[in-house]
């Protein structure tokens, strides 16, 4: 499964963007610096290329929790940064009664431990505590899915993994591309030398 | 803007591009170079169809199994005049089923809205009318529901294709899901007026799904063992429970394991069967991609995006030096291990490559070129890297081992060897022993 061409283009454009935006250059800047701007227009990039889900939203409302980061993604964002910020009124119910939710799984799971200690433990309380564990350890890597049960929670994982891969294939293209250019620049070899060594086509 | 790319496209294919990216990735640069760069982030059909040109050269050699689905297609066409389309959009609308469960739901509604009208004696004609009124209301609802769906930037100017073709059936209800949203994105772009509807009837829309769902299952119930209307996939079969809450679980279970297989095609190395050890692969990848970008941030990325390509000899040791500076003063100031390491990598393969190697090894960690990593990390072929070094031989790879290797993460730093002044980055990989 891959992402659509126009994911690509609009990651692509919005990261040459976000880059040329936070200035980011050698000269100016230490590595902690490049990296961290470097990974934010990345990351705004693929939020704002994918569109309307629940990992984009989530995804930009933590990085604007940096006070830093709130103008750069003003910027980039422009009138959606408005709209994707402001808190979903369906998400506000749920947490709260997750927890008590939560709370009182966990007292009855409690009683039932202490019920069938004696008998030993149950493969299916055993099987469903492991599958919880990483579904909340799940939970906690993709952003915005913490209200999700089940198969939203897939779905939204599912996305999220695809979007990764096309991000993470398109700045090793990109940078390839870069170092292509850039050793060129240096060996002065003409263009179809320069194609020669663009390896792995 | 228009004449600029189309001379810029010109001028790549007068080269007799084979690769193509190449040639427009230096297009690209040049194109940036004059100012071009900064758009207002919505100029959707003059930006896109701008940038088309060269971002369309650089990027196509990328492997996309969509290719065909993304070819433009003429306008969307409105839900009433394609009851089909409509009927996939009224599956999108329940976040990504599949076309044919979608279908069932669609036929078993109006089933039963059939039986209704047959029972209370009404006329066939207007009977028809109204189901097809309703499915056309539904569909309505369902497209004013998609609305509220908030952003997209850059959305192609040309809708995908609503309709998938054949043999993927796994995908459908993903790429119907993802193309829709696209297209109903466009259609929210192209119909503002529009807007007040997803007003009232959003909030209708979700009862809408409901009454959905309640009908179609009290119909199988009450279709019991044998006639009715002709059934998709889910059927009662002898002997199992045909009460609406089973039957509903069932379905839910069977999503799930729709949505896991389509994780597992994704994810490497998951042939596991248990949904425990299934999500636990899932959490290594996730991590493994967000660390990958977190390396590539840190490689020569930001200075070639920024800074014009033609760079002298002199100019290029004298950034990769402030970048190493930088490096040194960054790594008092991080609190992760990871970075802590890699800065140190960093310096010691100034000096030294078998000190840097030994203290690689001396944390389990290997040395080996991004293709390397990119090939055990993907399933795809089509990678980019010129990592290797000439003369630097790959130490052999023990993450490559069957137990670790989903585990396995790409380092990238820069390093100048020696006399060589060709920048070439070398990927160090962490096998991650303790999981």
């Amino acid at each position: 499964m891959q992402a659509t061409k126009s994911f690509e283009q609009a990651f692509l454009k919005h990261l040459l963007r976000g880059c040329r935006l936070s200035a980011v250059s050698y000269k100016s800047m230490s590595l902690q610096e490049r990296k961290s701007a470097i990974k934010l227009s990345a990351d705004v990039a693929m939020a704002s290329a994918r569109g309307g889900r629940k990992w984009t939203r989530g995804l930009i409302t933590k990085l604007s929790k940096e006070d830093e980061h709130r103008s750069f993604l003003q910027l980039i964002l422009g009138t959606e940064y408005g709209r994707l910020t402001k808190p979903c009124h369906g998400s506000w119910k749920i947490p709260r009664s997750k927890k008590i939710v939560r709370r009182s799984l966990r007292v009855c799971s409690r009683r039932k431990n202490n019920l069938r200690a004696p008998h030993g433990v149950k493969s299916s309380v055993l099987a469903r505590t492991l599958v919880e564990k990483r579904t909340h350890a799940l939970k906690r890597l993709v952003p915005g899915v913490e209200s999700l049960d089940g198969y939203s929670l897939l779905d939204e994982t599912l996305d999220y993994v695809i979007s990764l891969r096309a991000q993470v294939d398109l700045m090793q293209k990109l940078l390839t591309t870069f170092e292509a250019s850039k050793l060129g620049a240096l060996s002065k070899c003409t263009l179809p030398e320069r194609k020669a060594s663009f390896v792995g086509k | 803007m228009q004449p600029s790319s189309r001379g810029m496209g010109m001028a790549s294919s007068l080269n007799g591009i084979s690769h193509a990216s190449a040639a427009a990735a230096h297009a690209a640069l040049r194109e940036l170079q004059n100012g071009h760069g900064l758009q207002a982030p919505f100029d959707h059909a003059g930006g896109g169809v701008g940038h088309d040109d060269f971002l369309n050269q650089m990027l196509s050699s990328l492997p996309s199994a969509w290719a065909e689905l993304g070819n433009p297609r003429p306008a969307w066409v409105p839900p009433s005049d394609d009851p089909a389309a409509g009927q996939r959009l009224f599956g999108a609308g329940r976040a990504g089923e599949s076309a044919e469960e979608m279908q069932y739901d669609e036929s078993l509604l109006l089933a039963n809205r059939l039986r209704q009208h047959q029972i209370s004696g009404g006329r066939s004609p207007t009977g028809e009318a109204m189901m097809l009124q309703l499915s056309c209301s539904g569909q309505q609802q369902m497209l004013s529901g998609l609305l509220p769906l908030p952003l997209t930037l850059g959305s192609a100017p040309s809708a995908d294709s609503p309709n998938p073709t054949g043999g993927d059936g796994l995908y459908n209800g993903f790429g119907g899901s993802l193309q829709l949203a696209e297209s109903v994105n466009q259609q929210s772009f192209h119909h503002p007026q529009s807007a007040p509807m997803p007003g009232q009837n959003f909030g209708a829309a979700p009862p809408a799904a409901e009454a959905g769902q309640t009908p179609a299952a009290s119909a199988l119930a009450s279709a019991g063992g044998g006639s009715g209307p002709p059934r998709q996939r889910v059927r009662a079969r002898r002997g199992q429970a045909t009460d609406p809450h089973s039957i509903a679980e069932r379905l839910r279970r069977e999503r799930i394991a729709e949505r896991m297989k389509a994780l597992q095609e994704l994810v490497p190395n998951a042939n596991k069967t248990d949904k425990a050890s299934m999500l636990d692969e899932i959490i290594d990848y996730v991590k493994f991609l967000q660390l990958q970008v977190k390396v590539l941030s840190m490689s020569r990325l930001g200075g070639a995006a920024a800074v014009a390509p033609r760079v002298a000899d002199t100019a290029s040791e004298g950034q990769s030096g402030a970048g190493r500076d930088g490096a040194n003063g960054g790594a008092a100031g991080s609190s992760d291990s990871l970075t802590v390491t890699e800065h140190q990598v960093a310096k010691m393969m100034e000096e030294d490559m078998g000190s840097a190697m030994q203290y690689l090894q001396g944390k389990g960690l290997c040395l080996m070129p991004i293709s390397l990593a990119s090939a055990i990390s993907s399933a795809t072929a089509g990678h980019l890297g010129h990592g290797l070094v000439p003369g630097v031989l790959p130490p052999p790879n023990p993450s490559g081992d069957a137990p670790s290797s989903p585990g396995v993460s790409a380092l990238t730093g820069q390093s100048t060897m020696a006399a060589d002044a060709t920048m070439d980055g070398i990927a160090a990989s962490k096998c991650l022993s303790s999981k």
